[in-house]
C-alpha cells in the first residue's frame, strides 16, 4: 500500500517537471533505505561511473559536436553534398538526408541538426521547387537520421548501459543505416520525378570548390567512421582525435571559433547535455542494481512469457512499448528501459547488439512520432508551422521508417552480418 | 534577493571557471594518449584513470549548471501547457523537491568519501583517492544550493506574477 502511494507520488513529482534524476535517485533512496542497506550504497553505484573506459567518450564526442555545430562547417557539408548528388533525380533530397545522418552522428542527436542544417535545407528544397510538405517532413525526419552511425551519443550510452562492445554496436548499425538513408532515398527520387524538380548539372569544377572549401572538415568523417569499421581505432581513441581535431581546425585554422569568447560558452553549453546525462546514469546505475538484485528482469520475464511465448510476438510489443517511452524523453529512455529489457530480451534469445540496433531505431521514429516527439516540436518553432500541419508531413517518413524497423527487428542478419558474436564486451 | 543573486553570480563564475579548465586538461591528456600509444608505443600509466575521474569531475560541474540553467533532463510535456502562473509554481514545487534529494545525496555521498575512503590510499602522483571522490558530496551540494535559489526565485517571480495580473484585473 504504502509503495503504491510512493510510486504515484513520485509519478506526480515526475510529472510535475522534477528532474528525473532526482527521481530515479529517490527510488533508490527509499529502495535502499527499505532494504536495511545504507544509502552510501547508492553512492558506491554511482562511482562505479569511474571503472568505465567508454565513458570518456562521451564529453569528448559531445564536445567535439557543439564545435561543429557552431561553425561554418555544416554548410560546407552541405555544399559537397550537393556538388557531388545534386545532378540525380531527387538529388537535393538525397543531399539533405546524407548531410543531416552525418551531422547528427557528430552532434550527438541532441535535436541541434534542425536548428543548425535545417535552417539551410528547408529554403534550399523549395526553391529547388519540391512540395512544401514534403520539404518540411524531410527535414524533420532528417533531425534524427544517422542515429545509427558512430560516433553518435545514443550508440555510446546504450554500450555502457547494456554492457555491450561499443564497437560490435557500432559494426551492427552499418547495414540497418544504410537502409534507412537508402530507402529514404528513393521516396525522394520519386518525388523528385513525380513533381518534375529541376536537377542541378554536374560539373567537376563544383565539385572541386566545394571539396578545397571543405578540405579540413571532409576527411573526418571518413577517418572516424571508417577508423572505427576498420578496427584501427577504438571509439574512445576516436574521440579523442575528433575533439582535439576539431576544436584545431575551427578555432585555429578556420577560425570560425573565437578562443576567448565562443570556445567557453561551447564547453559550458555541451557540458551542460553531459552533466545531466551523467547525472541520470549515476543515479540510475543504483536503482538497476537494486532491481537486478531483487531479480526484477527475472520476474518481469516469468510474468510476460506467461502471456507471450513467442520471440516476434514478444518484440512488436517492444517495439510499440519503446516507441512510447522514447516520446517522452529520449536519453532517460535509454538509461532506464535498456537495463531492464535486455536481460528479459536475452531469455528470448534475443542478441544484445540486435537489441540495441533495434532500440536505437526505435529512438530515431521516437524523435518524430506524433504527438510528442521532439523533432515535430523544433520543426513547428524553427520553420513557423503548426504542430497539426508538422504531424501530417511526416506521416509517409513515419510509414517508411517503421517498414525499415519491421525488417530489422525481424532480420537479426542485417544487423549481425558483420558482428562475430553478441554479448559481453 | 541581491545577496541570493550575488552567491549565484560568484559559484556559476567559479564552476564554469573550473569546468573549463577541467575540459582542456582532460582533453590534453586523452589526445597526448592517443598520440604516445598509436606512435610511440608508449603512454603515461595513469593517464586513463585521470582521465575517468576527470569525466566525473566535468559531469558534476556540468550538471551543476544544467541546473542553474534548467537544462537537466526532465519530462515538461504536462508543464508546457500550464498557464505562466501555475507552471511557476509547479517549478518551485519540483526545485524543492530535487533539494531534499540532493540533500541525502550529498550525505550519503559525504559518508562514502569521508567516513568509507582511506587517506592514504593514492589514486596516481600525489592525489588521494579521498580527495579525487570529494566531488561527489561537494557537487550534490551545490546542486542543492542551486535547487534552493531557484526555488526562492520562482515563487519570487509568482508572486510578482499573481499581483500583475491582479492590477490588471481591476
Amino acid at each position: 500500500m504504502t509503495i503504491w502511494l510512493l510510486i504515484l507520488l513520485l509519478t506526480l513529482f515526475a510529472l510535475a517537471g522534477a528532474p528525473l534524476f532526482t527521481i530515479i535517485a529517490a527510488i533508490g533512496l527509499l529502495a535502499f533505505t527499505a532494504a536495511g542497506m545504507d544509502t552510501s550504497a547508492l553512492i558506491i553505484e554511482l562511482y562505479r561511473l569511474v571503472d568505465m573506459p567508454a565513458l570518456i567518450a562521451v564529453p569528448l564526442f559531445t564536445f567535439a559536436g557543439f564545435i561543429l555545430a557552431n561553425s561554418q562547417a555544416p554548410k560546407r557539408m552541405l555544399n559537397l553534398a550537393q556538388s557531388l548528388f545534386g545532378w540525380m533525380p531527387g538529388g537535393l533530397a538525397i543531399v539533405a538526408l546524407l548531410s543531416t545522418a552525418i551531422f547528427t552522428a557528430f552532434s550527438g542527436a541532441s535535436g541541434v541538426t534542425i536548428i543548425a542544417l535545417g535552417g539551410l535545407i528547408y529554403p534550399a528544397l523549395i526553391q529547388h521547387k519540391y512540395p512544401e510538405k514534403f520539404a518540411l517532413g524531410l527535414v524533420t525526419t532528417s533531425g534524427s537520421l544517422g542515429l545509427l552511425f558512430p560516433p553518435s551519443l545514443p550508440i555510446i550510452l546504450y554500450s555502457i548501459i547494456a554492457a555491450v562492445n561499443i564497437d560490435k554496436l557500432f559494426m551492427a548499425g552499418l547495414i540497418p543505416g544504410i537502409l534507412l538513408i537508402i530507402i529514404l532515398s528513393l521516396y525522394g527520387i520519386r518525388t523528385g520525378i513525380v513533381h518534375k524538380v529541376p536537377r542541378i548539372p554536374f560539373t567537376w569544377k563544383g565539385v572541386y570548390f566545394a571539396l578545397k572549401d571543405a578540405a579540413w572538415e571532409a576527411p573526418l568523417p571518413v577517418v572516424v567512421i571508417g577508423g572505427i569499421y576498420g578496427g584501427i581505432f577504438t571509439a574512445t581513441e576516436a574521440a579523442a582525435v575528433t575533439a582535439g581535431y576539431v576544436l584545431i581546425v575551427e578555432v585555429f585554422i578556420q577560425r570560425e571559433l573565437k578562443f576567448f569568447s565562443d570556445l567557453p560558452r561551447v564547453i559550458r553549453e555541451s557540458m551542460i547535455l553531459v552533466g545531466a546525462i551523467l547525472m541520470m546514469l549515476g543515479s540510475a546505475l543504483g536503482v538497476t542494481n537494486y532491481l537486478i538484485d531483487e531479480q526484477i528482469p527475472m520476474k518481469m520475464f516469468a510474468l510476460i512469457s506467461q502471456y507471450v511465448s513467442s520471440k516476434v510476438i514478444f518484440l512488436i510489443i517492444l517495439n510499440l512499448f519503446i516507441l512510447i517511452m522514447n516520446m517522452v524523453e529520449i536519453f532517460s529512455a535509454i538509461i532506464i528501459v535498456v537495463p531492464l529489457i535486455v536481460p528479459v530480451a536475452m531469455q528470448y534469445g534475443i542478441d544484445p547488439v540486435h537489441l540495441g540496433i533495434i532500440f536505437l531505431l526505435n529512438l530515431e521514429i521516437g524523435y518524430m512520432t506524433p504527438p510528442l516527439g521532439l523533432n515535430l516540436f523544433l520543426s513547428s518553432l524553427r520553420f513557423g508551422k503548426p504542430l497539426p500541419e508538422v504531424y501530417r508531413t511526416v506521416l509517409p517518413f513515419f510509414v517508411l521508417l517503421v517498414i525499415v524497423l519491421l525488417l530489422i527487428t525481424y532480420i537479426p542478419q542485417l544487423s549481425l552480418l558483420f558482428v562475430s558474436s553478441g554479448g559481453t564486451p | 534577493m541581491n545577496i541570493l543573486r550575488l552567491l549565484n553570480r560568484v559559484l556559476t563564475t567559479i564552476v564554469s571557471s573550473f569546468l573549463i579548465l577541467s575540459l582542456a586538461i582532460m582533453l590534453t591528456m586523452a589526445v597526448t594518449q592517443v598520440l604516445l600509444r598509436d606512435i610511440f608505443h608508449t603512454g603515461i600509466i595513469w593517464g586513463d584513470i585521470a582521465a575517468r575521474y576527470m569525466v566525473m569531475w566535468v559531469g558534476f560541474m556540468g550538471a551543476y549548471l544544467a541546473t542553474s540553467e534548467d537544462r537537466h533532463l526532465r519530462i515538461d510535456v504536462f508543464t508546457r501547457f500550464l498557464k505562466p502562473g501555475a507552471r511557476l509554481w509547479f517549478n518551485a514545487f519540483s526545485d524543492l523537491f530535487a533539494a531534499v534529494i540532493c540533500y541525502f545525496l550529498m550525505r550519503a555521498g559525504w559518508t562514502f568519501v569521508v567516513l568509507g575512503m582511506d587517506e592514504k590510499a593514492i589514486l596516481f602522483l600525489n592525489l588521494s583517492q579521498k580527495t579525487a571522490g570529494m566531488i561527489v558530496p561537494v557537487g550534490f551540494a551545490l546542486m542543492m544550493i542551486q535547487f534552493l535559489i531557484r526555488m526562492i526565485e520562482n515563487i519570487v517571480k509568482a508572486l510578482r506574477h499573481e499581483s500583475e495580473t491582479e492590477v490588471r484585473a481591476s
